[in-house]
């Protein structure tokens, strides 16, 4: 009876995990057909083995499974251990071309970069960046684009029919918010909305793009790319210098507007385009995301003017640009990374409390998330309320997010859990960091940064690096972008797995 | 039939003004912040 249950878990978690591998293999005829037009025959054929190793990995599933498996109750358990499943082999199988191509050092650089492209991180272990053939540089903006709106998401989107119990898939990949009754139809509403803003970004960028000088054809695709890894919040960009490259003011204006657009919740896109436009003033996501902002950049700004490296608008130009990217989780960079080191401690600690804190909750970005942080400030506003009010006197708080939301524990439990475990990941990270033999300020640079999937670098992250760390960040790119529970559910399944054998 | 007629109303929901006007005001709320931040970088400059 036990082995009974155990083998029909096993079907329906690797029915969707085949589906979710098949989307991928989908997937990889976008950077092919790239590489196809512009004849760069070599790198065709990588993306084709690709195709070929994806599918056979979807079919070799599927005989471990029944067609009708999607019948079966899709349980909590089912949909985080799926997700967590499909994210891992998604990973292994979206680094065969990358491999292939010959511009990493080895495989575990190609799924270094394949990890932080799906987790929109942004950090990157790729050589010769600025030689890169269009077909790879297409995969890797359109990996990050993808794994900011979920690669469950796609395939609810595309690939999933009559699945009962979709949500627990969608939920699984740190996508807490239901738009509509139905998982498919919130899946297909977040393309919606991505799809609208991808339309609008690659023109703006694009006539930007010609505006500073570039050729319509390279305009056109640095646009496209810039804006897939804007909008997803993974801060990839087609040349080594980063947004440094477009040497442009106007470029990186424009760029504010889409890292922050697409930081904010898809829940809050869906209601504003719905009309209600008076919700955008009245979130406490966009109100928590103001304040943090503001407040780290008024300590940013006084640090980095005490320093005198950035004189008068180059304060703005250099100090918001990356407040605001390390803020919403993106990573763009204007300087190179070994500048960082002429910040200011107290610069280094507000751009790096920004990185830790991140975008909104069912967003493209990652870190604690502006809605647990305007939980955990209403909490200790009802704290103090109940220090300075009668023992006896009720006291009751509210915070508006979509609707009017009571404070309840439960809130504040949720919000505190995930909080404390991204504090306990940069910790274990710094303290890595720090065993490999980087100093402390630069350890923990880079541990806000992989924790709250950002991107920014001081230069830890290169090739060069110890394969150990390498495997660790790509496994706290991970666990930071499912937001822990779903990584949780995976391994318990596997020791639950071990110990009925 | 009852997911055609959510996406009937998704449709229906996201009419072309009201996704420029969308557009429009989550556009505006970052002009303000980033018109806050230049604003701020201004007066940190001149203190």
């Amino acid at each position: 009876m036990r082995f009974r249950r155990f083998k029909l878990d096993l079907q329906v978690i690797i029915y969707y995990t085949a589906r979710i591998i098949m989307g991928l293999a989908v997937l990889m005829v976008i950077p092919l057909i790239t590489a196809l037009l512009f004849q760069e025959w070599k790198i065709a054929l990588d993306f084709l083995t690709g195709i070929l190793l994806s599918l056979i990995t979807a079919f070799a599933f599927n005989l471990f499974t029944s067609p009708n498996a999607y019948k079966l109750k899709l349980s909590w358990v089912h949909g985080l251990v799926a997700v967590t499943l499909a994210w891992f082999i998604g990973v292994i199988l979206a680094a065969v071309p990358y491999y292939l191509s010959g511009f990493f050092g080895s495989f575990l650089d190609a799924a270094f970069d394949a990890m932080s492209g799906f987790t929109t991180t942004g950090l990157v272990l790729i050589q010769d960046l600025d030689h890169v053939p269009y077909g790879i540089n297409m995969w890797r903006h359109l990996l990050t684009f993808l794994g900011g709106q979920g690669m469950v998401v796609l395939a609810l989107t595309f690939l999933f029919r009559g699945t009962s119990g979709a949500f627990k898939l969608y939920a699984g990949e740190a996508k807490d918010e239901q738009l509509l009754p139905n998982a498919r139809n919130t899946a297909r509403v977040i393309w919606f909305i991505s799809i609208i803003y991808l339309l609008v970004g690659t023109l703006v960028l694009w006539l930007t793009g010609m505006i500073i000088g570039l050729s319509p054809l390279r305009s056109f695709f640095h646009g496209l790319w810039v804006f897939m890894a804007a909008w997803s919040t993974g801060g990839f960009a087609p040349q080594s210098q980063n947004i440094m490259y477009y040497h442009s003011a106007l470029y990186e204006f424009i760029i504010f507007f889409f890292i922050t657009a697409g930081s904010f919740n898809f829940a809050l896109h869906y209601t504003v385009f719905q009309g209600k436009l008076r919700e955008f003033w009245r979130n406490i996501e966009i109100i928590s995301f103001f304040i943090t902002v503001n407040l780290l950049f008024i300590i940013v700004a006084f640090s980095l003017k005490q320093s005198g490296i950035y004189p008068h608008f180059e304060l703005f130009r250099k100090g918001f640009f990356h407040l605001l990217s390390g803020h919403t989780g993106t990573g763009f960079m204007t300087i190179y990374a070994s500048q960082f080191l002429r910040w200011s401690d107290l610069a280094f600690l507000g751009l790096l409390i920004a990185m830790l804190f991140g975008g909104s909750a069912c967003s493209t970005a990652g870190g604690f998330k502006a809605l647990r942080i305007g939980i955990i400030l209403h909490t200790v506003i009802r704290e103090v309320k109940r220090m300075i009010n009668p023992e006896r006197a009720v006291i009751t708080e509210r915070f508006h997010h979509l609707r009017d939301v009571l404070l309840e524990e439960r809130h504040i439990r949720a919000a505190l859990l995930i909080v404390i475990l991204y504090i306990a990941t940069f910790t274990i990270t710094t303290l890595a960091n720090a065993a490999a033999g980087y100093p402390l300020m630069m350890s923990m640079f880079e541990a806000a940064s992989v924790t709250g999937n950002v991107g920014l670098s001081i230069g830890v992250t290169a090739p060069a690096m110890p394969d150990l760390l390498k495997a660790l960040y790509i496994l706290v790119m991970w666990v930071g972008r499912l937001e822990f529970m779903a990584v949780f559910a995976g391994i318990a399944f596997v020791v639950e797995t071990l110990r009925r054998k | 039939m009852v997911e055609d007629r959510t996406a009937k109303r998704t449709r229906r929901i996201f009419s072309n003004f009201n996704i420029f006007v969308g557009i429009l005001t989550e556009l505006g709320g970052v002009a303000l912040l980033v018109g806050l931040g230049l604003l701020i970088s201004w007066l940190v400059t001149r203190l």
